[in-house]
């Protein structure tokens, strides 16, 4: 299968089960909602090391937050619930919190709910207030730039974690312009984030090493480096591989963004450095969900 | 189905206790006969609903109650679901211990409205007498709406919910608060929050004497405000006006006779 001349693998990506919960960051301003966001999903890339993925969903308007400012919505991702709560308690807590002006809110209700301000209240050193509105508990913890508002818990649902693709290019620099692109695209689906730094992954890893105490590795087939020494899925003219790898709080929701991530992709062809897209996977051991390109691509 | 529709003969001259027309209880009484059959207390004797009370329509769960005075008591008397209309005026202890459902009020009520209410939403149009949202332990939760004046200790000893006055509040609103909300649109009377623990006191003016255990804590903007009112805002129309509502404040925090964990919010910058 070619779109606009570059291959599409006939392969598939391989997602496994996680769980997830959206917040909803507010703030004075645009920006310094943003500053909170930044600061929670900075170093949430994988939880091969980082204990959670997150990354900024979509931007909120003041009509559309509890607060009425502008705000931000986030999804945060763990292999367990306990798993998520307890970096939820530590992200809002550090990086929220102590963001000038912001409160956060729950962006997701379910069954179960996982603690939020029901943790961070004790900051509040017996000063903190409860108060329910609409059958909802807010806590108003004093803060020295007034009062950090936070709702009580927020909601926990089955998601999924691993949807990727990758992009084979002649160069660094025109793979990264073209997954920029793909980034962009799937921003704009609701229910699925790119976790890693700029949405890219420019180390795709596989399960395992040699070395026993290290869970992931370097993929070494495709690195271009390595094309000599290795079984490499690189041919010749490929200098470059970069991975986008999607979460999403459903299979749907990571269809979406895989097609759209590579149909932006493939409005670049091979005269733009583009050659190849392909996907990962551990032969269907890692997780239930295959998500095969050429199916979502027709 | 339609609105079970309850139309007094004539209006009494003595006290006139209706705590049996709730939905719970006309529900399990079934058909119209056997609710005909039902006694109410009118003053010191017990007489049958049918002598009363003309009855229309079946449907227990939406009751409306017609030509009602001030000497009707106890309307919604623990009722935990299903609605009642008061197409007049309603006495004391409206909602009293009421544990669910709503009851509106188009006329005035009297005192004690709300009194031990555990959970629900009241609505009276008119004005409400003295010891909104009281109790032997408080009112427990739910909401209390009065769109017109509410007399002296509204909201005393109250633990949870919120009562909300559009108009003006007499003295010791808030009395011995334990927690909860009291929202007072008018003028208030003398010494609001006097003795409360904890629990939020919002109000449109100053009031008319503070509380020497009432400690300003400066003018601030409230966080929390920007988003009490925009659930506030949502409740239904009569309450869009809360969306025109800003977080500025002058607090005060109290009773420092207590524990001084309440607040006194009088609201800056707010239409008038």
């Amino acid at each position: 299968m070619k779109i606009n001349g570059i291959v599409i693998d006939d392969t598939f990506a391989e997602g496994f089960p996680m769980q997830a919960t959206r917040i909803i960051i507010t703030a004075m301003s645009l920006q310094w909602a943003y500053r909170a966001a930044n600061s929670l999903t900075g170093f949430a890339s994988s939880v091969i090391a980082c204990g959670c993925e997150s990354d900024i969903e979509c931007e909120l308007k003041p009509a559309e937050t509890p607060d009425g400012r502008p705000g931000l919505a986030v999804l945060i991702f763990a292999m367990s619930k306990t798993q998520l709560a307890d970096q939820l308690t530590r992200r809002v807590g550090q990086s929220v919190m102590t963001t000038a002006t912001s409160a956060c809110f729950a962006g997701i209700r379910s069954n179960t709910m996982l603690p939020l301000g029901k943790n961070l209240r004790y900051f509040g050193d017996g000063y903190q207030i409860a108060k329910v509105l609409a059958g909802i508990r807010y806590w108003r913890i004093p803060v020295m730039h007034g009062e950090f508002l936070c709702e009580e818990s927020t909601g926990v649902v089955p998601a999924i974690g691993g949807g990727n693709f990758m992009v084979m290019a002649r160069t660094s620099r025109q793979g990264l312009l073209a997954c920029e692109k793909a980034v962009k695209a799937i921003s704009n689906i609701p229910g699925a984030v790119t976790t890693f730094p700029g949405g890219i992954v420019g180390s795709g890893s596989k399960v395992g090493s040699k070395y026993t105490f290290l869970p992931a590795s370097t993929n070494e087939a495709f690195c271009p480096t390595l094309k000599g020494q290795v079984d490499s899925m690189l041919t010749e003219e490929i200098g470059s591989v970069l991975e986008i790898v999607i979460d999403g709080m459903s299979e749907a929701a990571i269809k979406a963004a895989i097609k759209a991530g590579v149909e932006a992709v493939c409005q670049y062809g091979p005269e733009k450095g583009i050659y190849r897209i392909s996907a990962g996977n551990y032969g269907g051991k890692l997780g239930p969900y295959h998500f095969h390109l050429r199916d979502i691509l027709t | 189905m339609s609105r079970m529709i309850f139309t007094l003969l004539s209006k009494p001259d003595k006290t006139l206790d209706l705590s049996v027309l709730t939905p719970d209880l006309l529900a399990r009484a079934g058909d119209r006969h056997a609710i005909a059959a039902l006694k109410v207390r009118l003053g010191n004797e017990k007489i049958r609903i049918g002598e009363l009370f003309t009855l229309q329509g079946n449907d227990a769960n939406d009751i409306e109650i017609r030509r009602t005075n001030e000497y009707v008591q106890r309307i919604g008397y623990g009722m935990t679901k299903g609605r009642i209309t008061v197409k007049s005026h309603a006495g004391d202890y409206l909602g009293e211990a009421m544990q669910g459902g709503s009851i509106h009020v188009h006329g005035h009520c009297g005192n004690w409205l709300g009194w031990q209410m555990r959970w629900g939403r009241i609505e009276v149009m008119g004005d409400a007498g003295h010891a909104i949202g009281c109790g032997r332990h408080g009112m427990d939760d739910g909401l209390i709406t009065v769109w017109g004046n509410a007399g002296d200790r509204a909201g005393q000893k109250m633990r949870r919910g919120m009562i909300l006055i559009a108009k003006d509040a007499g003295d010791y609103t808030g009395a011995n608060m334990i927690a909860g909300t009291v929202v007072v649109l008018g003028k208030c009377g003398h010494l609001p929050g006097y003795g409360m623990k904890r629990g939020t006191i919002i109000m449109q003016s100053a009031p008319a004497l503070m509380g020497a255990g009432m400690v300003s804590c400066g003018h601030l903007k409230m966080a929390y405000l920007r988003l009490f009112f925009k659930q506030l805002s949502r409740m239904g129309s009569r309450y869009r006006r809360f969306k025109h509502y800003g977080p500025e404040v002058h607090r005060y925090a109290g009773d420092m006779a207590e524990n001084g964990k309440g607040e006194l919010l009088v609201l800056l910058n707010t239409p008038k």
